[in-house]
């Protein structure tokens, strides 16, 4: 789907006289002379129970070629019965644009040519929506138009088809999963390929392949697939590695690059890349690091200096004002590192990496979900992925650990991106927990959050502001002036790091609220007087860690039992994932971000006058090779001191690893739900 | 567009406007910066607003009105937005909406922003509104703005609200109606602010203004109470207009509301014939009448969905019954008027009711404010049934708590019939628990049993949820929520019953509610916690409307197990307020523990004079919730 929602930008040139009479075309070609499955009323008796069942599904492109680019024909055809008011409701009014329509079933807007929709009673009665009846939908609501769909009830079928043409497309590949929201009876994709283009399309996980044959001067390749279930909502997954899905390339006869070969020809093209002026960077190493030959720090310099807001805007014209958003960095960044790694002598290697949750290279049809890496061959190598406001030079982004990537000017051979390890990514949270001396069934919490490796970046967007981090930047070796353009720059870095102080009072405000909500969800408690320290921001080599100090206080805590108090210990280390009874099964691997260790030393004064039962409720211990949960718990003097620990050892893991998984999960869950008793001496 | 929707609604009565107010030089900056201390969540603040009404007659409806505002926005933002709005629909317009900043950013006439808007209310009307983005350059940046605006008939606007969405130091409204015009204004809701008014003449005009200071900001808050109760405003009463020496009504009675209103239903063009043969289908069987008009009834609450939907036809106005008829959707009007026609073609004298819900304040007055709903009153035997098709599980001859003591005017021909629909029997939700101790888990059977309000909700719920969650839905129903309780053996009666109370049993079980320690049993009896996060805050504005009535029942009977006893059960409670009781109570019969818990809002609303007691009831309710038996060997 990714591939017509790219190319559906232009528009399309039809006369009024003419639309008519392609309307009438299309209509009968998409109604009348539909495939039989378009007939069917009935669903199987295995899915009566679901909402909604998609009876049949057409996708047809047809190709050829143009002066520039492809011309491209979709038409897309759904038949849908709807077995439930609930569905009935869902699809009771549909909104579109002038040139778009959006369906409720797929939330994707497609430009239409020529857009049908009927309702199919129980009866067999059929009748044609008059798109005329369409009115203004609402202002602010993103879209043009809106239709009720009259006469719907619960056993109607709705019948709708979009057609689409577009006289310069250019893309001509994509990946599409064949399950949906509903279950799909029977789904068909067609490519109509002329002018001797030709196909290429790899089928994963259960996926049917294609049939190719002869049609009217084209090339016909047909997927067809059958009683294909809706999709599952599963944790820890990539559904392009786990389900059912195909991807493609319409190429011409001739021209058959695989996706590495692919990737290596484009490293190499873009190293073609005629520089630009790094004027303003040479004057900065040379006024702060006149003779360094460290080449390692020289490259965490220069990441620095390139994630700066004031380079941001000097080299890729990224605005200031919204400093904590890097999401529209281009590709020259890259470009630009490796030019001043080339000054300064630096060995390296521009990289195409390809997305974990896409696949390896022999898995991709196209470089859609690769991303550029540059490896610093220092010792050990550095791997440079796009950068976060906060990351760190040597923090890869996660989504390429460990994939192969291809090297420029290598086109045998892979590199493997660098991976990171639990003992990298590790939360540790030293927590001390004492009864609030004026309330009994209040908590006082006392928390100093150390977070590294890739789980800072879940505190760094917690805890920290616009103002805190233009702080952070706010060094002397920043501030000088070395030409005309970076005067200006500054000048307008220092007024945003003003402007910010002046709404520091509303910020600091809102981050308050921010985290005071996130540790009631977590925890699953009310806090109040919450107050923050934040020590370190955690986005420089030479400080790495996000580390900030939290107190507030638990109002509900503590149950009373008599003269004694129940107090729920293990909420203390915040909720832990639960997983349902009807997640136990799973036939599909786990991918998860990254490898991950969760670490929490609490300390609990006990009161005078009081001992503790229960400790042994905080003494668990579950290892196996996906991970564990340990916990320990001991009375040392008036404390009662709990370690816990859980880990999880890879980023993936085969479905079989998945009830180690639950087994330690579970026990963390234990911890979570376990109390102590107060008991008054 | 939920945000949208609000600032919408909390503005499109306002018709802000006002003065050059910041002729005079002040420190903004300052001044903005002092006041982030004060109002940390606002964007802006308003230093001034004023916003005049002028009154003229009109020889066609009796009275027309031009209104213009200006207003002064204090930046406390900094790279920041807000959205400003001006509401219009098909009897006004508005003329010009611009706005300016001392720094130079304009947003101009020409490019303000105009479309639809659906409310989420009952009653489907054309509003539309017309809007600016204004960016927040610099804190201490003074944005004006400046509209005018033209109402077509004085009896469109109903209200005039005093704040707005923001903090305001100042709020003028002068409202200028000349003496040949009857318009009487009513304030509301002023006590508590500081608002003060005059009266003077100018020429042959009454000339009267307002001047409010410190207003708060209106908010949204969960559970509020229709803004007629809430804020301080006016309600405009255009009653009648001398036009070239004659006395032309406008609304001066109700009588004049209602010929108005029965004006316009008077231009339907019913076409009973389109409906006849699904009225003999569906009371061919029927042997008596209240059967037949269940039926009907029942048919149209089934298949015709509510869709508000503009089409042309006057706000006030139902659509065509055979319209709806065929299209199986409308609005209340819409549905009200399918119930009339369809049950007229089946013989029963049915007619059009005009209503004001419990999110309306006003009742007997003469205004458009008044009512926001349409339903059908059926004349059957000499008994009044009020019919609202857009209830979906309500049953022939109750009604929803919304309707419930509200007065409804019903046609009668050139007349109207005042009546208060009746208020209910109590709604009920009540649980009977019996549990046994398993480990560290509560295990037993559950009785739900709904009543009234609880029912229709239930069966509404249950229907409009799709056939694969359904059962996940009803699990977390019987568990009220609490979803470490684990639900099965669930059997459901008869789903489509509208009539009578609706009990289901199931069987539970609780981990986590028996804490074991040294041999002694700590146990949490009770799993719903209700109102345990219910303590009001001191800023809260509106009063408490839980949009039900509140009768919720939970008895758990444990039995102790062999060879344990008693030791500790907690306190009791018994607070008896008239908006709310609340009662906990634990006894011990043989080897039964017995926990009672008993909590009522008649009303379902709590008024800000009671929020005091409120808390102090949540908070013992709360504490309650905090104590465990303690069973011994």
């Amino acid at each position: 789907m990714k591939n017509v929602l790219l190319t559906l930008g232009c528009s399309v040139m039809l006369s009024y006289a003419l639309f008519s009479q392609t309307e009438k075309k299309v209509k009968e070609q998409m109604w009348d002379e539909a495939p039989a499955e378009f007939k069917v009323t009935k669903v199987p008796e295995k899915w009566k129970n679901e909402s909604a069942v998609l009876i049949a599904v057409l996708r047809e492109h047809s190709w050829e070629t143009a002066k520039a680019g492809y011309k491209e024909t979709f038409n897309s055809h759904y038949r849908i019965k709807l077995q439930d008011k609930a569905a009935v409701k869902e699809f009771s009014e549909l909104s579109f644009n002038n040139n778009t329509v959006k369906t409720n079933l797929f939330g994707k807007t497609l430009r239409y040519r020529i857009l049908g929709i009927k309702v199919i009673k129980a009866n067999g009665g059929e009748k044609e929506i008059d798109l005329k009846d369409a009115v203004k939908d609402d202002a602010g609501s993103g879209k043009e138009l809106k239709i009720p769909i009259p006469n719907l009830e619960p056993g109607d079928i709705i019948d709708y088809f979009a057609a689409l043409k577009d006289e310069n497309s250019s893309s001509l590949s994509d990946e599409e999963l064949l399950e949906m929201k509903y279950p799909v009876i029977k789904q068909t994709l067609r490519f109509n390929l002329y002018d001797k283009l030709e196909l290429t399309y790899k089928s994963f996980n259960g996926a049917p392949e294609f049939q190719r044959s002869f049609g009217d001067g084209c090339v016909v390749y047909t997927l067809e697939d059958n009683m294909r279930e809706k999709s599952p909502d599963l944790l820890w997954d990539y559904d392009y590695r786990t389900a059912p899905n195909f991807r493609y390339r319409i190429k011409a006869r001739q021209v058959s690059p695989d996706a590495k070969t692919l990737a290596v020809n484009t490293l190499n093209d873009i190293s073609r890349f005629p520089g630009i002026d790094i004027g303003v960077v040479v004057d900065y190493m040379k006024g702060n690091f006149k003779g360094e030959t460290d080449q390692k720090k020289i490259t965490y310099e220069l990441y620095n200096l390139l994630r700066n807001p004031l380079y941001l805007k000097a080299y890729f014209g990224i605005q200031q004002g919204n400093p904590l958003r890097l999401d529209n960095l281009p590709m020259e960044f890259f470009l630009v590192m490796s030019q001043c790694l080339n000054k300064y002598k630096i060995s390296h290697d521009l990289m195409l990496a390809p997305s974990r949750s896409y696949g390896p290279f022999p898995n991709l049809v196209n470089l859609s979900s690769c991303d550029m890496v540059i490896r610093v061959n220092t010792t050990p190598k550095i791997y440079i992925t796009r950068p976060t406001p906060f990351s760190i030079a040597d923090e890869t982004g996660y989504q390429y650990e460990g994939t192969n990537a291809a090297v420029k000017n290598t086109i045998d051979n892979l590199d493997t991106v660098g991976t990171s390890s639990k003992e990298q990514n590790i939360t540790n949270m030293q927590i001390k927990v004492s009864l609030d001396d004026a309330d009994k069934t209040k908590i006082n919490i006392q928390r100093d959050v150390v977070a590294k490796g890739h789980t800072k970046e879940y505190h760094q967007g917690l805890v920290v502001t616009n103002y805190d981090y233009l702080k952070a930047y706010d060094l002397p070796k920043y501030q000088v002036e070395r030409s005309r353009l970076m005067g200006g720059i500054i000048k307008e870095y220092n007024k945003e790091k003003d402007k910010y102080e002046q709404r520091l009072t509303t910020d600091y405000n809102e981050r308050d609220k921010r985290i005071k909500d996130e540790i009631e969800s977590e925890m699953d408690v009310k806090i109040s007087n919450f107050k923050l320290n934040l020590k370190s921001i955690g986005m420089w080599e030479t400080q790495p860690t996000t580390e900030y100090s939290e107190s507030f206080t638990i109002e509900n805590l503590t149950k009373k039992a008599g003269p004694n108090t129940i107090i729920e210990l293990g909420k203390v280390i915040e909720k832990q994932l639960e997983i349902k009874d009807d997640q136990l099964k799973r036939t599909r691997d786990i991918y998860m971000a990254y490898p991950r260790t969760f670490s929490n030393d609490i300390e609990f004064a006990i009161p005078d006058g009081y001992s503790v039962e229960g400790v042994e409720n905080f003494n668990i211990k579950i290892e196996n090779a996906a991970g564990a949960f340990v916990s320990t718990a001991k009375v040392e003097g008036k404390n009662l001191v709990i370690h816990t620990t859980k880990y999880y050892i890879n980023n993936f893991y085969p479905a079989s690893d998945w009830t180690k998984i639950t087994a330690f999960t579970k026990s963390a869950q234990g911890f979570y739900n376990a109390k102590i008793l107060l008991k008054k001496n | 567009m939920n945000l949208l929707n609000t600032a919408l609604k909390k503005t499109a009565i306002l018709s802000l406007s006002c003065l050059p107010l910041i002729a005079f030089c002040q420190d903004y900056p300052k001044m903005a910066k002092d006041l982030q201390q004060q109002f940390k969540e606002d964007k802006v603040y308003v230093i001034g607003t004023a916003t005049t009404y002028e009154f003229s007659k009109d020889s066609k409806v009796g009275a027309k009105v031009e209104i213009t505002g200006d207003e002064d926005l204090l930046s406390l933002r900094y790279n920041d937005g807000i959205n400003i709005l001006q509401v219009y629909d098909g009897n006004s317009k508005i003329e010009k909406f611009y706005a300016e900043s001392n720094l130079h950013q304009k947003a101009p006439d020409d490019k303000k922003v105009c479309g639809t808007y659906t409310s989420d209310g009952l009653f489907f009307d054309d509003s539309k509104f017309c809007g600016h983005q204004l960016r927040l350059k610099e804190v201490g940046e003074v944005w004006h703005s400046h509209f005018e605006k033209k109402i077509y008939d004085a009896k469109y606007l109903s209200t005039i609200f005093f704040p707005s969405s923001y903090p305001t130091a100042e709020k003028k409204i002068k409202l200028i109606i000349p003496r040949e015009l009857d318009i009487e204004i009513k304030e509301f809701n002023f006590e508590g602010y500081s608002i003060k008014k005059s009266e003077t003449a100018d020429g042959s005009d009454r000339i009267i203004e307002y001047t409010a200071k410190k207003l708060t900001g209106m908010k949204t808050e969960r559970a509020e109470r229709g803004m007629q109760y809430t804020y301080p405003h006016l309600l405009i009463l255009p009653k009648s207009a001398n036009v070239s020496g004659k006395q032309m009504m406008i609304l001066s009675s109700n009588a004049d509301l209602y010929s108005w209103y029965s004006g316009l239903a008077s231009q339907l063009q019913p076409d009973r014939q389109a409906l006849q043969s699904t009225v003999n289908q569906l009371v061919k069987d029927k042997k008596t009448d209240e059967e037949k008009v269940k039926a009907i009834y029942y048919w149209v609450q089934d298949n015709i969905r509510y869709i508000a939907f503009e089409d042309g036809v006057a706000a006030f106005k139902p659509d065509e019954a055979q319209h709806v008829f065929e299209k199986k959707y409308g609005d209340c009007k819409g549905m009200a008027n399918l119930t009339r026609e369809m049950l007229k073609a089946a013989g029963y004298d049915a007619r059009l009711t005009w209503i004001g819900t419990r999110h309306i304040m006003y009742e007997s007055i003469p205004t458009l404010a008044a009512n926001n709903h349409m339903i059908c009153t059926l004349f059957l035997k000499g008994k009044e049934y009020f019919l609202d098709g857009t209830e979906k599980y309500v049953p022939f001859g109750e009604n929803a708590l919304r309707i419930q003591g509200r007065p409804a005017m019903i046609e009668d021909g050139n007349k109207f019939i005042v009546e208060k629909i009746p208020v209910a029997d109590e709604d009920a939700d009540v649980r009977n628990i019996t549990a046994t101790i398993n480990g560290e888990a509560l295990e037993g059977k559950c009785t739900v049993t709904l009543k009234g309000e609880s029912k229709k909700n239930f069966l509404y719920q249950y229907h409009y949820t799709k056939n694969d969650d359904k059962s996940e839905w009803v699990s977390s129903f019987a568990s009220d929520g609490n979803d470490k309780i684990k639900i099965t053996n669930l059997k459901l009666p008869d789903l489509d019953q509208r009539e009578g109370m609706l009990t289901f049993d199931c069987n539970y079980s609780y981990p986590g509610a028996v804490s074991s320690f040294n041999n002694e049993y700590y146990i949490d009896l009770d799993p719903s916690k209700s109102f345990q996060s219910w303590v009001i805050k001191d800023d809260r504005q509106s009063d408490v409307d839980f949009k039900e009535r509140i009768h919720e029942k939970i008895i758990v009977v444990l039995t102790i197990p062999q060879g344990y006893k008693a030791a500790t059960l907690p306190d009791n409670i018994n607070i008896k307020e008239p908006e709310f009781s609340f009662s906990v109570q634990y006894k011990q019969e043989g080897d039964k523990v017995i926990y009672t818990k008993e909590l009522n809002i008649p009303e379902g609303v709590i008024q800000k004079k009671n929020f005091a007691k409120w808390n102090n009831a949540v908070k013992e309710l709360t504490k309650s919730y905090d104590n465990q038996i303690v069973l011994k060997k």
